[in-house]
């Protein structure tokens, strides 16, 4: 039986660190690819390569200019963003209006291309990242150890999970990003200059993944592979909280990340598929996702 | 009360072709609209009326001809181009957006231009808007969702407003309401455009009539005009 072994509480506190580190990557992950599905009906496959790019470029800024962390942690987004927002406006606009399958499958090839070129300068093996020494070290809780570079992450992450929801679901830019999300066509004949504002989007969609790439960098090595290791895991997660839901997209990537960490503990041997049962369960009882609404 | 701009009229159409993918809809219409006009388009379902307003604004497919606004050309302008020379259009649909409060909805359209209405004066021409505020834009009636469709481009300080079947399945004494507003606009001297199957309504605010078939202007007439004479030719045509 699976609980036939005693567990500590120190295992289960530290998968359940473990669960909300992961969690902290998946909301960030999948928030980005929600706000992007939703306001371009774009599947973004190349958001995994674009989060490997945000900290490939955090280890550059660090060691070709000699920019810390937290210059890598506002440089690192806009820089990744801005190479979006040229991919966008060079390539995925050519593809507005399509089904979602071209862009799907253009943004595929880009993810494809982007790890490829890494994988061919930097070769597959990871190099690393120092904590900033402001982060390093640890608390004891009483329970456990919490290293405070973990704790900023979760913390960090739920942080800009919440300005972002509180960005597009209370402010005036992010009422003209759910019109032009419901009608572009009305929402630019008020005088709103759409085609700029989905290209913004799309950006800042990209520098999300950016930025979950430079916290990730301390913790997993910076590796071309890292984006491709994860982003099958967001998918799933994009899936189960309904596509396009912008507050979906992050109870459900932290809540999973959870629920990764406690099987680790209880039943080790399903964790890497225990997000892939719940996506299947899910679509079996829900097909549009916990949060989704119905098309 | 025109403003005191230039003497041209605020909208000049001439040779306005527009399609729908591969349809053609609009074979030339030439038609113009001088300040402070209440004027009307009338015609058949199908005539082209709505795809005028919408070629004027510029969210047809394609568009040819001319548009001039105010002396400017804008056939080769993208819709936000347009709507920031001034004008602004309330669809027949209305497009209330469900996913806005009707706060935001009304705050959503940008400014274009200065002297738009004052929330205060929306407020007392459409009192039923301001206790819905923080309600989704789908819960409103379709009276009050043709209220705040109307009630958005009064802010923006766009002088030009375009009004697509405004009384469209409303109760008289809301389509009542909205005909004191468009009187009111009209002595605030808004310029506006109007279409309407419905002639007992025009006729109350319209200065002058032009009537649409098959993507043409067929007649048009003012007001003071409506004779025997242009009345039977509107009989013919609308069977009004």
């Amino acid at each position: 039986m699976f609980l036939g072994h005693a567990i500590t509480a120190q295992q289960l506190f530290g998968q359940l660190l473990i669960g909300l580190i992961n969690g902290s990557f998946y909301a960030l992950l999948s928030l980005g690819l929600a706000v992007i599905f939703g306001m371009l009906n774009i599947v973004n496959f190349a958001h995994g390569a674009l989060y490997m790019m945000g900290a490939f470029v955090a280890y550059f800024l660090l060691h070709e200019l000699g920019l810390n962390y937290w210059w890598a942690l506002i440089g690192a987004p806009l820089i990744v963003g801005a190479f979006g927002a040229l991919l966008e406006r060079t390539l995925l606009v050519r593809l507005r209006g399509l089904d979602p399958l071209y862009s799907l499958l253009l943004t595929f090839g880009l993810a494809l291309m982007i790890q490829g070129l890494f994988q061919n300068y930097f070769g597959a093996s990871g190099m690393p990242y120092a904590i900033p020494q402001q982060l390093n070290g640890a608390h004891n809780l009483g329970f456990m150890f919490l290293p405070n570079y973990r704790a900023w992450v979760i913390g960090f992450s739920a942080v800009v999970c919440f300005a972002t929801w509180f960005l597009i679901e209370k402010t005036r830019i992010g009422a003209y990003l759910r019109a032009a999300t419901e009608n572009p066509t009305m929402t630019r004949a008020f005088g709103i200059n759409v085609p700029r504002m989905i290209t913004l989007t799309y950006g800042f969609g990209v520098g999300l993944a950016a930025l979950a790439g430079v916290l990730a960098a301390p913790i997993n090595q910076v590796r071309p592979g890292m984006g491709a290791d994860i982003i099958s895991v967001v998918f799933a997660v994009v899936v189960i909280g309904g596509m396009g839901s912008i507050l979906g997209s992050i109870i459900t990537g932290f809540t999973l990340g959870v629920v990764e960490g406690l099987t680790k503990v209880f039943y080790p041997e399903a964790s890497n598929t225990v997000v892939f049962v719940i996506m299947a369960v899910v679509l079996l009882i829900k097909p549009a996702g916990l949060f989704g609404k119905v098309a | 009360m025109a403003m005191a701009e230039a003497a041209g009229p605020t909208l000049a159409v001439s040779g306005l072709q527009a399609w729908y993918g591969e349809s053609h809809v609009l074979h030339g219409v030439d038609f113009e609209v001088r300040p402070g006009e209440v004027v009307t388009l009338l015609g058949r379902n199908g005539a082209g009326k709505t795809t005028t307003l919408k070629a004027i604004m510029g969210i047809v497919g394609k568009r040819r001809g001319s548009v001039a606004f105010a002396g400017h050309e804008t056939i080769g302008l993208t819709s936000d181009r347009i709507a920031r020379l001034g004008m602004a259009l309330c669809p027949e649909e209305r497009a209330i957006f469900a996913s806005l409060s009707v706060g935001e909805n009304l705050l959503l359209p940008p400014r274009v231009a200065p002297g738009g209405l004052t929330l205060e004066r929306i407020f007392a021409l459409f009192p039923n808007l301001a206790e819905r505020l923080g309600s989704g834009g789908a819960k409103l009636s379709g009276g009050e969702q043709q209220m705040l469709a109307i009630a958005r481009i009064l802010r923006t300080g766009a002088r030009f407003l375009m009004l697509d079947e405004p009384t469209e399945g409303l109760a008289p004494v809301i389509i009542r309401q909205i005909g004191e507003t468009i009187a009111e606009l009209k002595r605030e001297g808004f310029t506006i455009l109007l279409v309407e199957q419905n002639f007992n309504f025009a006729a109350t605010i319209s200065d002058r009539y032009y009537v649409m078939e098959h993507g043409r202007i067929e007649i048009g007439f003012a007001n003071t005009d409506l004779d025997a004479n242009n009345m039977e030719k509107l009989h013919v045509r609308l069977g009004v």
